[in-house]
């Protein structure tokens, strides 16, 4: 073959040299003085944080860069959707519609009459110490509001029995919900975990197979965060925030889950105090008045929304009551802390290993 | 093998090496990658504060053990925040006087990677991150 002579072999060597610059530049780049490659798209964790339903709320996903991004935009939008839904502050939303029917049937989505079928179904199961109809008696309390004060006796009874969650009717055919008037619904217990668990369907239909939510410490996850790697989360110490010592979790107590929902109920986070007596936003829906047995209960159950509905539930029947219901509903499993001892169920104490 | 190397044309072999030297490019990267993430895993911790716009700020928590408070003004929707960073721990020192119960306040000290401290009211949020923590999150 030809072309001899060393300065044609030079010249080819140049090309090649300056061919593979090319492309060395164009799989990095510097940013901060560090390289960064563009064609290797790699595994990480990418995670959002955002106010809502007074609380804040995180997404981490575990999975590329070029997926991750779009798919949080997109999962914060859709939660927020579902969290405006049930805003009972908002006077568009599905719950205010309900909420001010004057007794007449108002047409919903068939997700929101899942929701309150759940909500009816678990203030049975717990023979009422849940129950979305108690409203009437947050407002009387004040809670969520400026002014809050511990009632009178007399109040409490009357708004007692416009608290029934056997009143509200349910049409799943009709997609319909009729309330009697001067009822209302109150979805404090469950819209964290309802809202989260749209999320993870969201999640879900965009192909994401490892993530996690957090909203105000309700939280469920999907698959493992990296191979063999479930996602840890503590529990919070239910510490009184007057005591100054900040917020703490219980370290021998880490959940490692790879899917399932932890919700958390205590009376330290919302509360106020009338002559030194602290009363806390957790309202015993048979009695009207905060309940005070437990310090906080924690609820592992697969779905978010049955986590939260049922740390709530948990925290009003107490520690004995409390255990007998995490122990008969199957696939519930639950941690309860009051004044110098904690109780977990033999599945919760396996979740920590 | 010798009599096969004998058979190339010098164009052959430049195609070879350039071959492989591409692809041991391609091998390399992630290698790279891998080693310029554990860089990123010695970082301290930090300490993270949120507003209800979603601004960050990011404080290294290393950078608060001096005599001195730091104090870090925070704007919300009610007024201004006062967050204080001192000695490896942060707080909300001081919440706008229209904050009605000023529960973060009371929240007190946090010092390492678990619960936010959470102002619902100006909508602002503090918590520590920590690379090497064990927890991904905490129920509260």
């Amino acid at each position: 073959m030809g072309f001899p002579g060393s300065w044609k072999k030079y010249t080819v060597m140049i090309i090649i040299l300056i061919v593979l610059v090319i492309i060395a530049g164009g799989v990095s780049y510097f940013r901060n003085g560090r390289v960064k490659f563009l064609l290797w798209d790699r595994k990480g964790i990418y995670s959002q944080q955002e106010f809502m339903m007074d609380t804040i709320v995180t997404v981490k996903i575990a999975d590329t860069k070029s997926r991750s991004e779009p798919a949080l935009t997109e999962t914060f939008h859709e939660m927020r959707r579902w969290a405006d839904r049930l805003d009972r502050f908002k006077p568009t939303s599905e719950i205010s519609r309900i909420n001010h029917s004057q007794g007449k049937p108002v047409k919903v989505t068939a997700e929101v009459i899942y929701l309150l079928e759940q909500a009816r179904e678990y203030s049975r199961l717990s023979k009422q110490a849940f129950d979305p109809t108690i409203a009437p008696l947050v407002e009387l309390w004040g809670f969520g509001q400026e002014k809050q004060r511990v009632p009178e006796d007399e109040e409490i009874k009357q708004l007692l029995v416009k608290t029934d969650y056997r009143r509200l009717i349910l049409d799943p055919g009709e997609n319909s919900v009729l309330l009697p008037a001067g009822m209302s619904l109150d979805l404090g217990g469950a819209a964290k975990g309802f809202v989260v668990d749209q999320g993870i369907k969201k999640l879900l239909a965009l192909g994401i197979k490892s993530a996690y939510i957090n909203a105000g410490g309700t939280i469920r996850v999907i698959g493992n965060k990296a191979p063999g790697q479930c996602w840890s989360i503590g529990i919070r110490k239910p510490q009184i925030a007057e005591e100054g010592k900040g917020s703490d979790y219980y370290n021998n107590y880490i959940v490692k889950l790879n899917q399932g929902s932890l919700a958390t109920s205590g009376d330290y986070e919302r509360y106020f105090i009338e002559e030194g007596v602290r009363y806390s936003h957790l309202l015993d829906p048979r009695t009207g008045y905060p309940a005070r047995e437990l310090k906080s209960a924690t609820i592992y159950a697969e779905q978010a929304l049955l986590a939260d509905i049922l740390s709530t539930a948990v925290f009003v029947l107490g520690w004995r009551q409390g255990q007998e219901l995490i122990n008969n509903l199957p696939g519930i499993e639950g941690f309860l802390v009051r004044d110098g001892s904690v109780w977990s169920s033999e599945g919760f104490t396996d979740l920590t290993k | 093998m010798k009599r096969l190397w004998n058979y190339l044309t010098i164009y052959d072999k430049v195609l070879i090496i350039s071959l492989i030297m591409i692809s041991g490019i391609f091998m390399l990267t992630p290698l790279v990658g891998l080693l310029s993430e554990q860089d990123r895993g010695n970082q301290e911790k930090e300490i993270v504060i949120q507003t209800g716009d979603g601004r960050v700020q990011r404080i290294l928590l290393e950078n608060t053990f001096q005599e001195e408070a730091l104090i870090i003004p925070v704007e919300g929707p009610l007024g201004i925040s006062y967050i204080e960073a001192h000695q490896g721990r942060v707080r909300i020192k001081e919440a706008p006087p229209a904050d009605p119960l000023k529960i973060c306040e009371h929240t007190g000290w946090i010092e390492q990677a678990g619960p936010p401290i959470i102002c619902v009211p100006n909508k602002i949020s503090v918590w520590i991150e920590d690379k090497e923590s064990e927890l991904d999150g905490v129920s509260w």
